[in-house]
């Protein structure tokens, strides 16, 4: 007993570093007309905001102060669907249990009866064995995302990137040096 | 009694002139050292060189396009979840406000 209380305590640092993953969501990939699953790590984000522009007020720049600032890891998982009603309320609340895990707490709930929306977001304050973060469930009749980034940021640094346009035509050069277009 | 030792003889019976063989001229140009790239080992050895030569720095333009590729996904792959958060956390404080609105907190 006293050997897996030894183990269950060492491994608890690895799991809490752990990025989100949430079962069961193959249905509603197959159903989605559009999906986005991205999972992004403190290396890959770093790698990601180095072959950016190089301008110092654009989004470039926004992208790279957020990381350097302390970003950790990002995970994404969007899907549009053509049509309402493809995901039931029971799915939601299956995602929404598994966000809410030891360490997370509900900070907000919104429901719009009205236009089908709604929202959970979840804290989890930094600790020695894991980094602070936030996680997002936004469900919308025809579009569910999941969010989960992890580390020190400024949420509203985060929603300045809504409007990401622009960027993406760098060119990448392996000589070191990158030039836009 | 055996027979003596002639030494002389026997010097002259060694350094006697000796006609060659009827083929050791055709021996003779045969055994010539042949140019490295006339030899079958010396063309399978350039060639083999030519295709080193060629196919290294094909192998080292493809291993940077796909390094190049992997960036250029990991780039827009960034993007698009900075994108969608930003637009995601958004869209939660557009939903807050709304909600404090309607319970006239704000």
């Amino acid at each position: 007993m006293k050997r897996y209380l030894v183990v269950a305590l060492m491994s608890a640092p690895v799991l809490f570093g752990q990025p989100i993953e949430i079962k069961g969501l193959d249905g509603l990939k197959a159903k989605a007309s559009d999906v986005v699953d991205v999972s992004l790590n403190k290396d890959m984000l770093k790698a990601g905001a180095g072959f950016l522009g190089s301008g110092k007020v654009d989004d470039a720049a926004k992208i790279r102060k957020l990381i350097e600032g302390g970003m950790e890891s990002i995970v994404v998982k969007s899907f549009e669907f053509e049509k309402d009603g493809v995901y039931t309320q029971t799915e939601l609340d299956e995602i929404a249990r598994q966000m809410s895990q030891p360490g997370w707490n509900l900070i907000v709930t919104t429901t719009e009866k009205k236009s089908g929306e709604s929202t959970r977001v979840w804290a989890r304050t930094g600790t020695p064995q894991a980094s602070g973060g936030v996680r997002v469930l936004s469900a919308e009749p025809k579009e569910l995302t999941i969010i989960e980034a992890i580390g020190k940021f400024n949420l509203s640094d985060l929603q300045d990137l809504a409007g990401l346009t622009g960027i993406r035509d760098v060119t990448i050069e392996h000589s070191g040096k990158k030039k836009e277009d | 009694m055996p027979e003596e030792f002639d030494i002389e003889r026997e010097l002259r019976r060694a350094l006697r002139p000796v006609d060659p063989p009827k083929d050791f001229s055709a021996l003779f140009v045969a055994r010539r050292p042949v140019a490295f790239w006339k030899r079958p080992a010396g063309r399978l050895a350039i060639a083999a060189s030519l295709i080193v030569f060629l196919l290294v720095p094909m192998g080292v333009m493809e291993e940077r396009a796909r390094e190049r590729r992997r960036d250029e996904k990991v780039r827009d792959e960034l993007i698009t979840a900075l994108r969608i958060t930003g637009k995601t956390l958004q869209k939660t404080r557009q939903r807050v406000v709304r909600q404090l609105n309607r319970r006239g907190s704000i």
